[in-house]
């Protein structure tokens, strides 16, 4: 457990602030820190940099850091987990949501892997995109809305189901259900899944995070489709006591 | 060469899944078998659904970890659930927890069908009225042991704390209670304080301590309880090497519970103290594990 000072916070999207720390980490892309606010709570977070993560306003962990500011201290521990591998020249970004900062991570830190990167990238809304200066990093953005107010009508995973033959590789992460479309649409091949569920101890202690025979914790969060085959993803997840529960 | 029978079970190898340690589903269980796990224990599974405590649940250490997870299942009525629809082709210890004897015995009566044997937590020592608070309590052990085994033909294995003075008089407690084997230790009871944030990490603040750091104190306990008991010894603590197993065996454990190791080296322990356990006894002249068993005793 170290302390960090919060060197800068901005409001990156609608509900959506960015945090740089005044200390840089040794990391690879995909993988996330652990966050402690004393008194509070401890969450996992996917690494944006090696010094910045994006948060989405959702429960009262993220509120009480939505509080903090320039100059506040935070703890963290980690970066844990498998990151991505880059494999693959024309490859896809698949987006949802706030599922944005590890394949900004990717792009930045091994844009030079490849030829052609395409982002696409859904939200409800025009306000909910964050995307941080990822026009620096790809090649092509199409944007989906889920009421057609801006970009495409429709979901990301349409807009890869027609273009699919245009890449050889998909990294992807979003809500559930959407990955989940991702492996389908590419049979569970030349994929790469950064994959969530509810995680307490993040080093592969508690089995909390369980998906499958894996860990997401240790064995992830970024997975292989080929991996993800005979798991639950897309189905079910479970909750803090274990129990199965609903997507 | 490996294969033991331990508390009524026999075990391709004496190397066991400790409890809590990614032992919630039934994928992780086979998995653990897969690498190498003669058989695995499940997370305590107790009357009703937990969420446990809320983070930081872990704490880092150099030679450890402290966890204050606490108790964190599904509830026995899920767990059967889920449970009873699988078929496993190696043994399942399910650990259970309660409050009083009588929570212990309407468990084992309940998930009886799933069991091939019970771990009794008597000695988590983090949850306020579980655990340790009752396992330090030789008369609490004893009714506990005892009920436990009117309400079941499942072998019993006490889980037994360190955080007492003299560990034998529990382990001696659940054997007259005809509890099948004791497992020894859980945890030892611990703290961690970040100096920046002027507090407890954990958000329980106590939790237990595991790991090497452990590894000396839980061998004393097993080689202590080798000297009065006669029913079988399950060693755990801090186990992260072959050497530290053999270690455990030669002091008068049966079978060994990995657990912090996992986290150390993932499930591949298994398989690495396994094959390190059989070039020690090949080197040395041994046909079998059993003949190491208590050695250091004599």
């Amino acid at each position: 457990m170290k302390r960090v000072k919060i060197a800068e916070t901005w409001e990156e999207a609608g509900n959506i602030k960015a945090f740089r720390f005044n200390e840089t980490l040794n990391f690879i892309p995909g993988q996330f820190i652990m966050l402690w606010i004393p008194n509070v709570g401890e969450k996992p977070f996917s690494l944006a940099d090696k010094d910045l993560i994006l948060v989405k306003k959702v429960g009262p962990f993220t509120s009480k850091l939505f509080e903090l500011g320039e100059g506040d201290y935070v703890w963290i521990r980690g970066p844990y987990g498998r990151g991505f591998t880059p494999k693959g020249k024309k490859i896809a970004l698949i987006a949802g949501g706030i599922g944005i900062p590890p394949l900004y991570a990717l792009v930045k830190h091994f844009g030079n892997d490849f030829e052609k990167i395409t982002l696409i990238y859904g939200a409800r809304s025009k306000e909910e995109f964050a995307l941080l200066d990822i026009e620096n990093y790809v090649d092509e953005i199409v944007f989906t809305t889920d009421d057609g107010s801006f970009g495409l009508k429709g979901f990301p995973t349409d807009v890869l189901r027609r273009r699919k033959g245009e890449f050889d590789y998909v990294y992807t992460c979003g809500p559930e259900i959407m990955m989940a479309k991702v492996l389908e649409i590419m049979n569970f091949k030349n994929v790469q899944v950064s994959a969530e569920r509810y995680m307490k101890c993040g080093i592969g202690v508690c089995g909390s995070c369980a998906l499958g025979k894996y860990l997401v914790c240790k064995d992830g969060p970024v997975f292989y489709g080929e991996e993800l085959k005979e798991t639950e993803l897309g189905r079910f997840k479970r909750s803090p006591d274990g129990r199965i529960g609903m997507l | 060469m490996l294969s033991i029978e331990v508390a009524k079970l026999k075990l391709e190898n004496p190397l066991i899944l400790a409890s809590g340690v990614s032992d919630m589903t039934p994928a992780l269980l086979r998995r653990a078998h897969d690498e190498g796990a003669g058989a695995v224990v499940t997370k305590s599974i107790g009357k009703e659904p937990r969420k446990g405590y809320e983070n930081p649940t872990i704490v880092e250490l150099p030679y450890g970890l402290i966890n204050a997870m606490g108790l964190p299942n599904p509830g026995w009525e899920a767990f059967y659930d889920e449970f009873s629809k699988e078929k496993f082709d190696f043994p399942i210890i399910v650990s259970i927890f309660g409050r009083d004897e009588k929570e212990f015995a309407f468990l084992v009566e309940k998930l009886n069908e799933i069991a091939d044997a019970f771990e009794l937590n008597l000695s988590c020592p983090h949850a306020k009225g579980y655990g340790m608070e009752i396992g330090q309590n030789p008369e609490m052990v004893y009714k506990i042991v005892r009920a436990v085994k009117d309400a079941t033909d499942k072998p019993i294995i006490a889980k037994l704390t360190p955080n007492i003075d003299d560990i034998t008089k529990i382990g001696l407690a659940a054997e007259k209670a005809d509890a099948d084997a004791v497992s020894a230790i859980n945890t030892l009871k611990a703290i961690a304080i970040d100096i920046y944030a002027r507090k407890p990490i954990l958000s329980n603040k106590v939790g237990g301590y595991s790991g090497q750091g452990v590894k000396p104190i839980a061998l004393r306990a097993v080689y202590d309880l080798a000297r009065v008991l006669d029913i079988d010894i399950i060693g755990v603590g801090g186990i992260t090497t072959w050497q530290d197993a053999i270690e455990f065996l030669m002091a008068g454990a049966k079978a060994l519970q990995i657990g912090t190791a996992v986290y150390l080296k993932g499930f591949n322990v298994f398989k690495e103290i396994n094959g390190g356990i059989e070039r020690f006894l090949i080197e040395e002249g041994f046909k079998s594990v059993k003949d190491i068993i208590g050695i250091a005793l004599e």
